[in-house]
């Protein structure tokens, strides 16, 4: 016994190096699933007060941009709300109305350069917000909730390697996914687009709306450059975003009505 | 320089403040990083034990990690630099042993010997961070093309950071 604690002693700064790698392992392998993690990040108040503060500082340096911006982004959507009001004046069905609100929300932390990247917003659960909503920027989308605090809440960005979403390109309407590969940010690619169909540079990827987080038809980018192999049953597309993530200061979370209906109704086909 | 047992946890917070608020902004072309935070680790006194090291460095790492949502990587890395800094210190004792500068801070062995002790330490702890970050060696190229670039960045304000310590 004495031998066996002598033992332990003697060797206490290499056990506790496994003992903190181990917990360290843990943590990794925890937060890389898509439910974990809901503790330690960045939805923390101190921890969310002291990167915006961080952030604020860094926004005055982006003001003429930001203004810019929004501008055009105002600019964009008063067209948009002339066509739909012409629109509105021949059908009033007021049971579907409105199934997606928006909430506006400020960038508090953001990164693009990490293989996995998380976006931390100033709105929490206390402004309707939860995990799994669909969240945009003024020019595409941006990623989709992963944790909420009160004020705050964490975006798995889409410049996150373990993110897929669903796409179409809207020239076809065929389906393929999104997947960010870990370079640059401003490119993703556009997998398993089966070689039979025709793609061509500039063509608009937009959300497939399969899966009830994303609305159907939000702008991811565009097609920057397609190329098929000889052998290959897919094409290998890159997808220039539509939103530029670093310089990414307000985006919007899409709270979605229809998608507790969607998923029960498929919940129910497959207990069948 | 009077390095006092109480200055240890304000220099902590220091490191860790910076890292957060600002290095932790300072991204170029994408790709280096600037990651000083571990100068914490490697220049805390010679005298300070692994169990010690690398109980802080959990800390430092954890710390680091909850402000980046990238739990146990930043941690892990800084884990493993604590626990062979001391190794690394043995190998290359500067003539006259550690005993001559007593507790004074690292810049006072010598360009020569500082860099010696510095690179390598920075190496590993790069190279570790970025390729637990990229979960193995898929990525292999970007992946090599990060912690090499970071670790110059890094490496560069360090080696300027060494001045400060210096001078006091």
């Amino acid at each position: 016994m004495r031998k066996l604690l002598s033992f332990l002693y003697k060797n206490r700064a290499l056990l506790l190096f496994f003992l903190l790698e181990i917990i360290c392992l843990g943590l990794i392998v925890n937060s890389h699933s898509y439910q974990g993690a809901q503790y330690f990040n960045t939805s923390n108040q101190t921890a969310a007060t002291v990167l915006g503060f961080s952030q604020n500082t860094r926004n005055y340096f982006f003001l003429r941009q930001a203004n810019s911006d929004l501008a055009q982004e105002n600019a964009e959507l008063k067209a948009k709300l002339m066509a739909l009001s012409a629109q509105l004046s021949i059908s009033a069905d007021s049971g579907i109305a409105r199934p997606f609100e928006f909430i506006t929300g400020k960038v508090v932390n953001n990164s693009t350069a990490q293989f996995r990247n998380f976006i931390t917003i100033d709105k929490g659960s206390r402004d309707g917000v939860a995990s799994g909503m669909a969240v945009t920027g003024q020019a595409g989308i941006v990623g989709k909730i992963k944790a909420v605090s009160e004020n705050y809440s964490v975006v798995i960005s889409l410049l996150n390697v373990d993110e897929n979403i669903s796409a179409k390109v809207a020239r076809t309407g065929t389906f393929g996914t999104i997947k960010w590969d870990g370079g640059n940010p401003r490119f993703a690619r556009l997998l398993y687009l089966p070689r039979h169909v025709s793609i061509w540079k500039g063509d608009t990827i937009r959300t497939s709306g399969f899966n009830a987080i994303f609305p159907e038809g939000l702008p991811i980018g565009i097609v920057h450059e397609a190329v098929l192999t000889e052998n290959a049953i897919f094409y290998d597309i890159v997808v220039e975003l539509a939103q530029d993530f670093s310089r990414l200061q307000y985006v919007h979370v899409i709270k979605s009505k229809p998608k507790r209906e969607i998923d029960s109704v498929q919940q129910l086909i497959r207990t069948r | 320089m009077n390095r006092n047992i109480f200055s240890l946890p304000v220099a902590f917070f220091i490191y860790l403040f910076l890292q957060v608020v600002f290095f932790h902004r300072l991204v170029l072309f994408d790709t280096a990083f600037c990651l000083p935070y571990i100068g914490f680790i490697l220049f805390l006194p010679i005298s300070f034990s692994p169990v010690v090291l690398m109980l802080t460095g959990f800390a430092l790492g954890f710390s680091i990690d909850f402000f980046q949502n990238s739990q146990g990587l930043h941690a892990s890395a800084t884990v493993a630099v604590a626990f062979i800094r001391n190794f690394w210190l043995d190998r290359i004792t500067p003539q006259g042993g550690y005993e001559v500068a007593g507790d004074q801070p690292f810049g006072s062995f010598g360009s020569q010997w500082f860099l010696f002790y510095l690179i390598p330490l920075l190496l590993v702890h790069h190279l570790l961070l970025f390729f637990v970050e990229a979960g193995g060696f898929s990525m292999i190229g970007p992946t090599l093309a990060k912690a090499i670039f970071s670790f110059v960045f890094t490496f560069v304000t360090l080696f300027l950071f060494r001045f400060v310590l210096v001078r006091r």
